[in-house]
C-alpha cells in the first residue's frame, strides 16, 4: 500500500481569507476619500494622500501575503503528491463487471491536461482498485455477511 | 514539509502594524483638531484601522494554532512505514 502524508490546509486557508480582506480594505481606503466626500478639489488633503498611500500599501502586502500562501499551499500539495503528479498508469484490476470503467478513466487522464481532473483521475484508479481488491477479499469468503468492508 | 508558519504571516503582521498606523494617523498628524467632533475621515480611518487589526490578528492566530494542531496530529500519527497488522490477525 502507498504510505500516506496528511496535509493540513485550513491554515492556508485562513491565510488566504485574512490577505483577501487586506486587499478589500486596501482598496477601500484608496477610494474612500472620493466615496466619502471628503477631498475637495483638485488638490489632495493631507487625509486624501495618507488613506490613498496607506490603502495602496495594504493592498500591496495583502496581495503579496495571498500570493505567498497560495504558493506554499501549492508547495504543499505538490510535496504531499495531490497535484502535480502524473497519475499512476491504471492497476490491472482483473475484471468484474463494474470496474469496466476504468480504462475510461485512465484515459480521461492523458487526455486533458489539468491538474485538478487528473488528481481526481488518479482519486479514481485508486478506489477502484481497492474495490476490486475488496471485492476479490469477500469473493473468497462468501459464508461471512458482507457490509461496507464487513469491519465490526 | 509540514511548516506550522507559513511565509504569508509575515504579511499579515505588516497589515497588522498598517492597521494599527492608519487607526492612530489622522490623530499623531493632526488631521483630527482636538476636543472636536469626530471628521468623517477620522471615522473611516479608524473603522478600517479597527478592521484590519482585528482581522489580521484573528488570521495570525488561527494560522498558528492550526499549524500546531497540524504537527500535534503529524506527531501523534503512527509512522506509515511501521507494519500495520493485518485486521483479522488478532482473532
Amino acid at each position: 500500500m502507498m504510505a500516506t502524508r496528511t496535509v493540513g490546509i485550513a491554515k492556508y486557508f485562513v491565510g488566504i481569507g485574512v490577505s483577501l480582506l487586506g486587499l478589500l480594505a486596501g482598496a477601500w481606503l484608496m477610494v474612500a476619500p472620493f466615496a466619502l466626500g471628503f477631498q475637495f478639489g483638485d488638490d489632495w488633503t493631507k487625509a486624501t494622500k495618507i488613506d490613498f498611500w496607506t490603502g495602496a500599501g495594504v493592498a500591496a502586502v495583502a496581495l503579496l501575503g495571498l500570493l505567498l500562501f497560495i504558493g506554499t499551499l501549492r508547495g504543499e500539495l505538490k510535496a504531499a503528491g495531490i497535484i502535480g503528479v502524473k497519475p499512476a498508469p491504471a492497476a490491472p484490476v482483473k475484471a468484474e463487471a463494474p470496474a469496466q470503467d476504468q480504462p475510461e478513466v485512465a484515459a480521461q487522464a492523458s487526455v486533458t491536461g489539468d491538474e485538478f481532473d487528473r488528481a481526481i483521475a488518479s482519486l479514481a484508479a485508486t478506489l477502484a482498485a481497492d474495490l476490486a481488491e475488496r471485492r476479490k477479499m469477500t469473493a473468497g469468503n462468501t459464508s461471512t455477511p458482507h457490509m461496507y468492508g464487513g469491519e465490526r | 514539509m509540514n511548516r506550522p508558519v507559513s511565509p504569508g504571516v509575515f504579511a499579515l503582521v505588516l497589515l497588522l502594524l498598517a492597521g494599527a498606523w492608519i487607526g492612530v494617523a489622522p490623530f499623531f498628524l493632526s488631521i483630527q483638531p482636538l476636543g472636536a467632533h469626530w471628521l468623517n475621515s477620522t471615522i473611516n480611518d479608524v473603522a478600517v484601522g479597527g478592521f484590519l487589526i482585528t482581522v489580521s490578528l484573528l488570521g495570525i492566530v488561527l494560522h498558528v494554532a492550526f499549524g500546531l494542531r497540524d504537527l500535534v496530529s503529524a506527531a501523534t500519527q503512527p509512522d506509515p512505514g511501521e507494519a500495520r497488522p493485518e485486521a483479522g490477525a488478532s482473532e
